[in-house]
């Protein structure tokens, strides 16, 4: 066991947001910490960084206080990736990694050979090496958010913290970044904790979650949180509900009184009761209106069209 | 490897425009001295380039190095370009002191009021006042941009004193004092000098002392924390310095203004590095150099007349304070 929160209250000052938490981590997993905004997500990951104080409770690293630690003790044993902005002027994605060894320097901050050599290989593994002289102002936000995970890999320690590190970026970035971790988990069998808003994501590459509810924590397996409806009953709302096939969140769009069959070839006919869900038609068997998807065409009403916009535009003016 | 022989090629440039740049600050004056005084043995150019040419270069040196190494550590903690050694109300501390010494002195001894340690003692006290009551508050803000308004708010509240002690004073006092906010580098004697340098040297040496902190902070407080460094004592040390570096200069020769503040940006765009390794000595350099060069600048009008280096060097800093934002645009 690495890490244990043993009925721990998080919160600021008087104003308590989660407690009883009882959280385990062990060594190489990949933990998604999700849920509501509110929920203390942030707060947990400040108060397991040691960045705030617990309100009440226990924190131990591999049975030892954490509380008891020293800053320095404690940046070999955390490594963190915040949402706060790196806006420096003049400083190279290396010496941004380079950071990462500042607890292992001594007083003037100079680099040993071995220092360096790790430098390397934490840009290596989020494959940075050809921008390592690039100032951090020059390069996209996805390489960024890269360099400083490197930054966490520099820092050796057998626990990194994330806080959102796929906030801001676009699709295949954060996906980029997801995989990144996912790999990074796998190779260097260190433990990752990060919150994240990216369900679909989380689901995909966690070991196991830490779903964050306004009373509570639910701990698990994706799979067995999917099964047994936690996700449902902590994002619990009529608007939407999570595909029991492939755990997708779905709309639940409002049906007005018209109704239309669908026949054909799939993934026409997929996309067309999408598009139909979403204008507010039902697709019943056996309705009066049958719209057929054959080969590229739509038939309805014994009038052939090429798109679902047009077929749209038939059933709604 | 590289980038280690450009630093080192730029700090011998820095050292020998430095050098030239303080050889002619003491040929030139306000009574012009031919190059071979430096070497000859006259008595009065002795005279004038021991007592008067040389304590007045070094005074810029040594002002020049401390205020751009008290702006850059500022503008580090404060995470803010526009931060500058006087941000935590040294100058405007120190012009209280001097304000309440100069104009409300006629309560005090004359053989006091008449020493120049008077003016001296004032200022630091008047500085050393203001930085204590911002360090108390350090103790209880977490975050460093509070720090800075409150810093901002002391330098108003001192400057409001001094606006109703000057409504309330005597011309000639109130004359002593406009002088005073003028600045002077050649007010400082070679007996001021033995306290001056001693205290800039200690300042000085404290910010090499907290090199590997203060980058640290330059990605910010969570992450500084993040990577085993003392938050509450890193500040403690910057405000410290601060007071040797920034409280004494201002004591002795009187606010400059903008020096500070340009010269940690001059230097980060001339290095290409925000690295304190490098941008300490850095400031140093650029520093006195550009201090000097406000001092000659000073000189240029006809023999006997020199112009207040408080409005030079603002007249030399903000400009290239405008410069670096148009450049970085």
């Amino acid at each position: 066991m690495l890490l244990q929160a043993s009925n721990l209250t998080i919160g600021y000052g008087n104003h308590i947001v989660q407690h009883h938490l009882n959280l385990v981590a062990e060594v190489g997993d990949l933990i998604c910490l999700t849920g509501l905004n509110g929920s203390g997500k942030s707060t947990l990951l400040r108060t397991l960084a040691g960045l705030q104080k617990s309100l009440g409770g226990h924190i131990t690293f591999r049975g030892k206080d954490v509380g008891k630690l020293t800053n320095e003790e404690r940046a070999k044993l955390f490594a963190l990736v915040l949402t706060d902005n790196i806006a420096v002027e003049n400083l190279t994605i290396h010496d941004l990694v380079a950071m990462g060894r500042l607890p292992y320097t001594g007083w003037s901050g100079n680099l040993s050979a071995n220092d360096e050599k790790i430098v390397k290989e934490s840009l290596a593994q989020v494959n940075l090496l050809h921008k390592s002289e690039s100032l951090i102002c020059e390069v996209s936000d996805g390489e960024k958010q890269r360099g400083v995970i490197a930054k966490a890999l520099a820092q050796d320690t057998p626990l990194v913290l994330l806080d959102e590190p796929t906030a801001h970026l676009d699709l295949p970035n954060r996906i980029e970044i997801m995989l990144l971790l996912r790999r990074l988990s796998v190779h260097t069998r260190k433990t990752f904790i990060l919150s994240t808003h990216e369900l679909d994501l989380a689901l995909q590459m966690a070991d196991k979650i830490w779903l964050m509810g306004n009373d509570g924590v639910q701990v698990g397996v994706p799979e067995d949180l999917m099964l047994t409806g936690k996700f449902q009953e902590t994002f619990g709302s009529t608007a939407f509900r999570f595909d029991e096939t492939d755990g997708h969140c779905k709309i639940n769009h409002l049906l007005g009184t018209l109704t239309v069959a669908v026949t054909g070839e799939s993934p026409a006919t997929l996309w067309l009761e999408r598009a139909l869900f979403r204008c507010g038609i039902s697709v019943v068997p056996n309705a009066d209106i049958v719209i057929e998807a054959h080969q590229g065409c739509f038939r309805l009403q014994n009038q052939e069209v090429h798109s679902i916009e047009e077929v749209l535009h038939h059933l709604l003016c | 490897m590289n980038r280690t022989y450009k630093n080192g090629l730029l700090f011998t440039g820095l050292l020998i425009v430095a050098t030239i740049v303080f050889a002619c600050d003491i040929v030139f004056g306000n009574v012009r001295l031919p190059l071979s005084a430096l070497w000859s043995d006259d008595v009065l150019y002795r005279e004038i380039i021991y007592n008067f040419r040389l304590p007045k270069a070094l005074t810029a040196v040594v002002t020049g190095a401390a205020i751009s190494v008290a702006g850059l550590i500022m503008q580090t903690l404060f995470r803010n370009p526009l931060a500058g050694p006087y941000v935590l109300g040294v100058s405007s501390g120190a012009s209280l002191g001097v304000a309440v010494y100069l104009l409300a002195g006629s309560l005090l001894p004359i053989a006091f009021v008449q020493s120049g340690w008077g003016l001296v003692i004032s200022a630091v006290i008047g500085a050393v006042l203001v930085l204590l009551m911002v360090l108390g508050i350090s103790f209880r803000v977490r975050q460093a941009v509070s720090l800075l308004i409150v810093g901002i708010m002391f330098g108003q509240i001192a400057g409001s004193l001094v606006t109703i002690l000057q409504n309330n004073s005597n011309p000639d006092s109130l004359k002593l004092f406009v002088v005073w906010t003028f600045g002077s580098l050649s007010a400082v004697s070679w007996t001021y000098m033995q306290v001056l340098v001693p205290l800039v040297v200690l300042g000085l040496f404290l910010t090499f002392f907290i090199q590997k902190s203060l980058n640290g902070l330059l990605l910010g407080e969570n992450y500084a924390r993040g990577l085993g460094i003392n938050i509450g004592r890193t500040r403690l040390l910057i405000i410290i310095s601060v007071a040797l570096l920034a409280g004494t200069t201002t004591a002795f020769t009187g606010p400059i203004a903008f020096i500070g503040m340009a010269v940690p940006h001059l230097v980060r765009g001339l290095f290409r590095t925000s690295d304190h390794r490098i941008t300490i000595p850095g400031s140093i350099l650029c520093g006195a150099t550009l201090l000097l060069l406000c001092d000659l600048a000073t000189q240029l009008p006809a023999d006997g007349y020199t112009l207040p280096i408080n409005a030079i060097s603002a007249l030399v800093g903000a400009p290239i304070i405008i410069w670096i934002i148009l450049k970085n645009k």
